[in-house]
């Protein structure tokens, strides 16, 4: 799944990006700023809106020369419309629904890279940053367990590999140039899954080990 | 399948002398090639078809579902990678205790295939 434009993976890319747009907005939009948005050409935008027009899907509204489109929110497929607007956030929550249900919780687990930026390409790894209990080797069994079934349903519900990256407390404290680099642009762009953020837990587990 | 235990088996070497040498980075990223090539082996065996695919993650899922074996060589796949993940992320130096895990899982993976491959 393309994390820039989900809704690509299951209507074509250009009719994708035009649906979770006005699926976002409940102000008419101009053909013209939904091509500017969309990032598609005025004619082909103007196509595909006036297929949709013709579908029912999307109301068309004269305002003096130009015309404002919206979705029509009472059509039976304006429900897949707004699901497609929110596949991310839903892959996202299934990541955080499934962490918080593992027999050891990690203290942080941070989503990083192009999938918590939004602008990884099909074949984006979906980068999952996990700081283990202080308690648990990286070689704990049951850990590794619930870590690679993560793995397999993250494949399963987007098509994308979870690529995981583990610390520990004490290595995320660790004052490493090459790890402080990578945990600062990690705590930069990151989307906090479950626990303790990153800057916060590096704080405090420095104060501990004072 | 042989070819890719001979593979195995060579990393797993080059992995046990740069433990034994004090080379810790070098010997993660040995047992990391050791235990992918013990992984690839095991699908081999399973499936005459097999090629291997481009991600080394998504075998993950499928020697899940390979048994009893197939399980634990997930699990021992997903520590190995996520040292190689680590390592694409981070330049600092991995400990030895870190190494020794590593080289250990590699072991484990490549005694697995093996068990696989003699029925």
């Amino acid at each position: 799944m393309d994390l820039t434009n989900p809704a690509s993976s299951v209507v074509p890319a250009l009719r994708a990006r035009i649906l979770v747009l006005l699926a976002r907005s409940d102000a008419g939009l101009t053909g013209r700023r939904v091509a500017a948005l969309a990032e598609g050409s005025v004619a082909g935008v103007a196509k595909v809106l006036e297929s949709l027009v013709g579908a029912g899907l999307v109301h068309r509204i004269d305002a003096g020369s130009a015309s404002l489109y919206t979705l029509n929110r009472d059509h039976v497929g304006a429900p897949a419309v707004e699901l497609l607007a929110t596949m991310r956030a839903e892959l996202i929550n299934r990541i955080r629904r499934d962490i918080s249900q593992w027999s050891c919780l990690p203290v942080g687990a941070v989503l990083f890279g192009s999938a918590a930026r939004g602008d990884g390409a099909d074949d984006s790894d979906i980068d999952v940053l996990l700081v283990r209990p202080a308690s648990i080797d990286d070689d704990d069994a049951a850990w590794a367990d619930q870590v690679s079934r993560l793995g397999s349903a993250v494949l399963a519900w987007s098509g994308n590999t979870l690529n995981v990256v583990e610390y520990s407390p004490d290595e995320v404290a660790s004052d490493a140039p090459g790890r402080r680099a990578v945990l600062s642009r990690i705590d930069t762009d990151g989307v906090l899954l479950h626990g303790t953020e990153l800057r916060i837990l590096r704080r405090r587990t420095r104060a501990v080990g004072r | 399948m042989d070819e890719h235990l001979a593979k195995a088996e060579q990393f797993l070497a080059a992995a046990e002398f740069s433990l034994d040498s004090g080379m810790a980075d070098a010997a993660a990223s040995n047992s990391v090639h050791a235990g992918i090539q013990a992984c690839d082996a095991i699908r081999a065996a399973r499936d005459s078809t097999y090629t291997r695919g481009k991600n080394h993650t998504d075998a993950i899922p499928i020697l899940r579902q390979a048994g009893a074996e197939g399980r634990t060589a997930a699990t021992l796949l997903g520590r190995l990678l996520a040292i190689k993940s680590k390592a694409e992320y981070d330049t600092t130096a991995i400990t030895m205790d870190a190494a020794r895990r590593t080289v250990d899982n590699a072991r484990r993976l490549l005694s697995l295939a093996k068990g696989v491959r003699a029925g």
